[in-house]
């Protein structure tokens, strides 16, 4: 929610000596996403008669400008955030005003009345800002985090953050599928393009590093491609003129039982001048938890299973993460600024796997390391130029590394953390890309066998003894050079071009069953190695005339896989965007209509052969396409931002989306387990979001964001079987598939709502005790989500055939309700507070995922005594008392042995149901944390 | 007399070894049916076999059979007074299926490293195809290392060495068995019931090295059993005297002696003897099946089969005796847990080890083809 800076008024309001024209203002979209602008007119208060040659002074006189013949001026360029504006002439009082917003990406406009000396005036309002809510050529569908909601809420990331906005399921922004999205850092593009679809970037932004963050979903410029369903736009702040820094500490160790899940996160920061006009920021930010991915799952039902005194923590589940990041601000001259910025995330994870529930320290590990190096060159015009030109190069090299597999029993230091990075078995091997030693068995990795430690002692279901020999590994990096220019055109129009070229560079291995020589059911190794390249160029232009703006661009797109991929029959692919959008302004509404067309590249990994393991098969086998194209995507919107009342807004949006070309997998041949990606999926969705905002006003605001839609297609994972195509299971002929049908997508969620509330208690509030206010300036936020259930398909026991219309089954609904309190504390000379942040406070019990088979998260009892039976006749030998198997409980007639099937098969049963358990179909539990911070 | 069992296989695996360290929990009779003698130990299926006090008396180890259709023999640790295994070593499944892999015994050394020997073979094979002495810890016998290959002539060895039985402790690097060599017959297929056993040499064997230095100490030709027992310091051993070929088409037992040596060397001299008697029916009927030493004492196991009355008392009109005996120098034995049952029933006593005090002994049991190990506290 933004807090309306003091003084604004709308237009309606006009004080005797100050007039506030709102007028249109042009949103700058390009020079820098950092940055915004700001235009407005200086005219005489008593007479309204333009002044010319006046100076416009910002931030002492860090910008300037000077109106032209009819009293126009216009700034560009402006660091995101908070201004001083002041304006001086000779016969006049001078004018100020301390607290300008300039946005990301767009024009306030600010017009000023000086009052003469000699004229008596009542009142000295002498500056008004226009309304953001009623900027009619803002024509992005743009939902605003700034760093206060980073504070206010219960968010603990920019992730948790981007949840809270309307249209948003995960990384699916408005029914589209994870992926599909793209990151923007400072005007800078990221994207992990080998696998965005299944894994993040594997870069963190610490939250206090974070100025404001945009979510984008409809209409964005001509400048960014990579993305179909979204982008989300960060902006960093800059080094400030005085040292300042924040440390915290938030933990959840005081509790005790489920609740305490060895939560321990540090937070350092800082920043300030460092010599001369240098600027820099550091930051440190660490994290780790025991039970890193915790869940709600219901307690064990059997007493001796040991999840039945304690459900949580889940063993071998801990995780932590280690991102540190820097940045150099620093003039060059008087017209360009350079910055440099740093950024590395290492995020390492043990993963806990049921089928070593009883040797979990056999269980894999992941770990991913995330890098960004930026450096950027922004040139600003002359405060005298009459043709202003907004220059940015920047050049970035990102890189992500990931690897999993078998690790070593974790050794905690303190809480959660090791302290040391995570060593993968088999590493080297898969760094080395060796997919001709790694045929054979690799030294260290021997079979699991049945473990002998679980409760029920039968050799079934849960391993011990060694992992499972999988080895994965991938790594991307991109060099990426990039340059945008902004050609102010007059006060009323812009232009933009600009373009990219980055050049990529893949490696992968897998191996699964390292220590079976492959062959036969166990699948080759895959390793792969090729460099892409991506090339974009666009050109966009917008223009005011009257109560009307419009945005015309287009945007090429170039990607080429390489020349290192094998049958790759399709070099370098292009594809041409074009975007357009007008908008008008009503009384106290402004409306937009926006069209585009986007595109991306598909992910690099489906380019390359898989190869993986499941529980179910021993391998699975999907073959790369280097000839894959582009995924697209046209979206047609319109929306209306509605000014109700002087604190309250809505805003409406109403879209329709199409998806082409989307990747899903076509059988190879009569085996399920082997086919090959293709472009095949469509999709389309059709939706609107309407939402309510009070501005912090008062102490208090709110937000309630409603979200009605539906996403259909025959989009799949892509790593599934297309299931419309099949198979003649006497011929192997491919069967002509039936007419298209449309089926949900698998993120096509109904109906959603999310209503925040935060408010703040003045100091002096609440009762007074020994003297002092202890609820004064008590800040309390709260969320409440909603969201109608996903779609899902039910299958047969096996997973292979669909046993009803493709997501035609629904999962429950979910909500939550988190909260967050906040208290300023003063300990000596330094202010600092302390809080207390609460998700799913009332530990509601939400369910991500059912079994496919039943439409329920748990197993039903047929499918136990099945696969309880199966293990049986596989060993259905006597446990004799010496074995380490045996179970004094089970040897009911006490002959010294557990035999036969009365003895045997109730312990298979019951292991049964101990593994079939569902854990990581529900979603996470009540997480409380208290947290100090102190600022200097 | 039957043939005795010898599989020797060695095979690296984890798959089936527990982490415990050998020999720290002595748990007191685990046996759940322990009665007052003796007390069962072993209730698997299959065969329970070679059992061996370990050199302080806090664990047993045995082989036994883990029932899979390569035929592979483990070795495991049992507490001293029974309950489960504390330790064993087993051949992987994955990687070693349809190999026939046997371990012969466990013998713990320090803390929990072990001393163990190891023999496969392709299934179906006649005899075994590679073999070694190993150490390494329990819970990792995978990474055990190979200090003395067997099937070969070894390095101070004067012969060639098929096998060590049960290996005694006699130092923290130092361990003292019974080598010898199988001896198939033609009609013998190798497997865990019919190669016949020829000991060859009582040696010594340091472990301190990385390759292990052996030194024998006695002669011990034609050996079929041998025990050690620390208290007195000297080695017994067992050796039949067979018909000779041209009398009998199998090795026929027609006498058993059991011999005395010092662990410090020299020559040995009988102590004990069942002379020959006139085969019944065209058999052998009688014969030693296990010796035990420990605390100064001596045991054996035997059986006699006699003629009983004619059916229906007995259908086969032959009843076998089996008895465990404490003899002492000069022929005197005192027979206890005494046995019988029709021939052929085979309810025999097997293969012995008692502990150095002389005061526990463990024994095989078998009854058909089911092998368990039975405990006993000698007054």
């Amino acid at each position: 929610m933004p807090t309306v800076p003091a003084g604004r008024c709308c237009a309606s309001r006009l004080p005797a000596l100050v007039t506030l024209m709102v007028t249109l203002a042009l949103p700058a979209i390009g020079s820098a996403q950092a940055t915004g602008g700001l235009i407005g007119t200086i005219a005489d208060a008593s007479t309204n008669r333009a002044i010319a040659g006046v100076e416009v002074r910002l931030d002492g006189g860090r910008f300037r400008a000077t109106t032209d013949r009819s009293g126009e001026f216009r700034l560009r360029g402006i660091p995101v955030g908070y201004h001083r504006l002041e304006v001086a002439w000779p016969g006049y009082r001078p004018a100020r005003r301390d607290s300008v917003l300039v946005r990301s990406g767009e024009i306030q406009r600010v017009d000023v009345r000086l009052a003469p000396e000699a004229v008596e005036l009542q009142e000295l309002v002498a500056v008004g800002v226009q309304d953001p809510v009623l900027d009619p050529l803002a024509t992005q569908t743009v939902q605003r985090i700034s760093a206060e909601d980073l504070r206010r809420l219960p968010v603990s990331s920019l992730e948790d953050a981007i949840a809270l906005q309307a249209g948003v399921v995960g990384e699916s922004f408005r029914g589209g599928r994870s992926g599909q999205q793209a990151f923007i850092l400072d005007g800078f593009g990221i994207k992990n393009s080998l696998d965005a679809s299944t894994n993040g970037t594997g870069i963190r932004i610490p939250t206090d590093l974070i100025t404001e963050a945009r979510l984008i979903t409809n209409g964005f410029s001509a400048k960014y491609g990579q993305a179909i369903s979204g982008l989300v736009s960060v902006t960093t702040r800059d080094g400030g003129d005085r040292w300042r820094g924040r440390a915290a500490y938030e933990t959840d160790r005081p509790l005790s039982g489920v609740a305490d899940l060895g939560l321990d996160r540090m937070v350092l920061e800082a920043d300030g001048p460092l010599f001369g006009s240098v600027r820099a920021v550091g930051i440190v930010d660490l994290s780790a938890r025991l039970d890193f991915d915790a869940v709600n799952a219901p307690a064990a039902t059997d007493e001796r299973d040991p999840r039945f005194a304690t459900p949580r923590p889940l063993p071998h589940n801990s995780g932590e993460s280690w991102t540190a990041a820097g940045k150099l601000t620093f003039p060059i001259g008087s017209r360009m600024t350079g910055r440099l910025f740093g950024l590395r995330t290492i995020e390492q994870q043990y993963l806990y796997d049921q089928r070593f529930k009883y040797e979990p320290q056999l269980g894999p590990g992941r770990r991913v390391d995330g890098s960004l190096v930026s450096a950027h060159l922004q040139l600003l015009p002359g405060s005298q130029s009459t043709t202003p030109i907004i220059g940015d190069l920047r050049v970035g090299y990102f890189s992500r590394d990931f690897v999993r597999g078998a690790v070593d029993a974790p050794d905690y230091r303190f809480g959660a953390f090791t302290g040391r990075r995570l060593a993968i078995r088999g590493e080297e091997i898969a760094r080395n890309q060796d997919t001709v030693g790694s045929r054979q068995p690799i030294p260290g990795f021997v079979p699991p066998g049945f473990s002998d430690r679980s409760p029920w002692g039968v050799p079934g279901f849960f391993l011990g003894g060694a992992t499972t020999g999988e080895i994965a590994w991938n790594t991307f990096s991109e060099l990426r050079s990039q340059l945008d220019v902004a050609v102010g055109l007059g006060q009323s129009a812009d232009l933009y071009v600009g373009g990219l070229v980055a050049a990529q560079d893949v490696k992968t291995f897998q191996r699964i069953q390292a220590y079976l020589p492959t062959g036969g059911d166990v699948p080759q190794p895959s390793a792969a190695a090729f460099s892409p390249r991506i090339t974009g160029a666009y050109v966009e232009a917008q223009a005011r005339a009257s109560d009307l703006g419009f945005t015309v661009g287009v945007r090429y797109d170039g990607f080429d896989p390489g020349g290192d991929l094998n049958n790759a029959t399709v070099g370098s692919r292009s594809s041409i965007n074009p975007r357009a959008a007008v908008s008008t302004v009503l009384d106290r509404a402004t409306i937009v209509g926006s069209v585009g067309r986007f595109s991306q590249a598909p992910d690099l990994q489906y380019l390359v052969d898989a190869a993986f393991d499941d529980t179910t098969r021993t391998g699975r086998f999907r073959q790369g396409n280097p000839n894959l194209g582009f995924e697209q995507g046209t979206q047609f919107e319109l929306s209306g931002r509605i000014r109700l009342r002087e604190m309250t807004s809505l805003r409406v949006n109403l879209y329709t989306k199409n998806l082409d070309g989307l990747v899903s997998t076509a059988p190879l041949g009569v085996n399920p387990d082997s086919s090959r990606f293709v472009n095949a999926d469509v999709g389309n969705v059709i939706g609107g979001e309407f939402i309510f905002e009070r501005e912090r006003v008062g102490g208090w605001g709110s937000r309630l964001a409603l979200v009605v839609q539906r996403a259909e297609g025959t989009v799949t994972d892509a790593f599934e079987l297309q299931r419309l195509i099949r198979i003649d299971p006497n011929t192997g002929d491919t069967l002509a598939p039936p007419a298209r049908a449309q089926f949900p997508l698998n993120f096509d969620r109904r109906l959603a709502v999310i209503a925040t509330v935060d408010g703040e208690i003045n100091p002096e509030g609440g009762p007074r005790l020994f003297g002092a206010h202890p609820f004064g300036r008590l800040l309390a936020s709260a969320v409440f989500r909603y969201g109608s259930g996903l779609p899902f398909s039910l299958t047969d026991i096996t997973g292979d055939s669909l046993a009803a219309e493709p997501n035609g089954s629904r999962l429950p609904s979910q909500w939550t309700i988190d909260l967050l309190m906040r208290r300023p504390i003063r300990i000596g000379r330094f202010l600092g507070g302390l809080y207390v942040d609460v998700r799913n406070l009332t530990d509601q019990r939400n369910v991500l995922a059912v079994r496919r088979d039943t439409g329920n998260p748990d197993a039903s009892e047929s499918y136990l005594a099945t696969i309880a039976e199966a293990a049986y006749q596989a060993n259905p030998q006597s446990i004799p008392f010496e074995s380490a198997r045996y179970r004094r409980y089970a040897d009911t007639n006490g002959d010294g042995r557990i035999a036969g099937r009365d003895e045997l098969f109730p312990l298979y049963l019951s292991a049964a149901r101990d593994f079939s358990q569902p854990l990581f179909v529900y979603g996470p539990p009540r997480q409380i944390r208290f947290g100090m911070e102190f600022t200097f | 007399m039957h043939r005795g069992l010898m599989i020797g296989a060695v095979v690296l695996s984890v798959g089936c070894a527990h982490s415990t360290p050998c020999c720290d929990a002595i748990t007191g009779s685990e046996g759940p049916f322990a009665a007052a003698e003796p007390t069962r130990l072993t209730f698997a299926a299959g065969a329970n076999r070679w059992p061996a006090f370990s050199w302080d008396d806090r664990s047993i180890s045995y082989r036994y059979q883990r029932g899979t259709g390569d035929r592979d023999l483990c070795a495991g640790l049992l507490p001293a007074r029974g309950g489960q295994r504390i330790g064993d070593a087993c051949a992987g499944e994955l990687t070693e299926a349809g190999r026939t892999d046997v371990f012969m015994s466990l013998t713990p050394l320090v803390g929990d490293v072990v001393a163990f020997t190891r023999h496969s073979s392709t299934l179906g094979a006649v005899a075994p195809q590679a073999g070694g002495l190993y150490v390494g810890r329990l819970g990792a016998i995978g990474e055990a290392r190979l200090v003395m290959p067997l099937l070969t002539t070894p390095p101070g060895g004067s012969v060639r060495y098929d096998f060590l039985m049960s290996p005694a402790r006699t130092g923290p690097d130092q361990i003292i068995a019974l080598a010898g060599q199988f001896i198939v017959g033609a009609r013998v297929e190798f497997g865990p019931i019919d190669t016949v056993f020829h000991g060859k040499e009582i040696v010594k064997i340091d472990l301190d090295g990385t390759i292990a230095a052996i030194t024998p100490l006695s002669s011990a030709e034609g050996a079929v059993a041998w025990a050690f027992d620390p208290a007195s310091g000297f080695v017994y051993f067992h050796r039949p005297s067979y018909a000779a070929p041209t009398e009998s088409a199998i090795y026929q037992v027609i006498a058993d002696t059991i011999f005395r040596v010092s662990v410090a060397g020299g020559p040995s001299e009988a102590i004990w003897g069942r002379p020959s008697t006139v085969p019944f029916n065209g058999r052998t009927n009688e014969a030693i099946d296990g010796l035990g030493a420990g605390g100064g004492r001596v045991f054996i196991s035997m059986h006699r089969d006699r003629p009983v009355p004619p059916p229906p008392a007995n259908p086969t009109g032959t009843e076998t005796r089996s008895t465990l005996a404490e003899i002492t120098p000069g022929g005197a034995t005192r027979e206890f847990a005494i046995l019988t049952a029709p021939t052929g029933s085979q309810l025999l006593w097997g293969r012995l080890a008692v502990s150095s005090d002389g005061d526990h002994l463990v024994a095989e049991r078998r009854e058909g083809g089911v092998n368990d190990l039975y405990l006993f506290d000698q007054p």
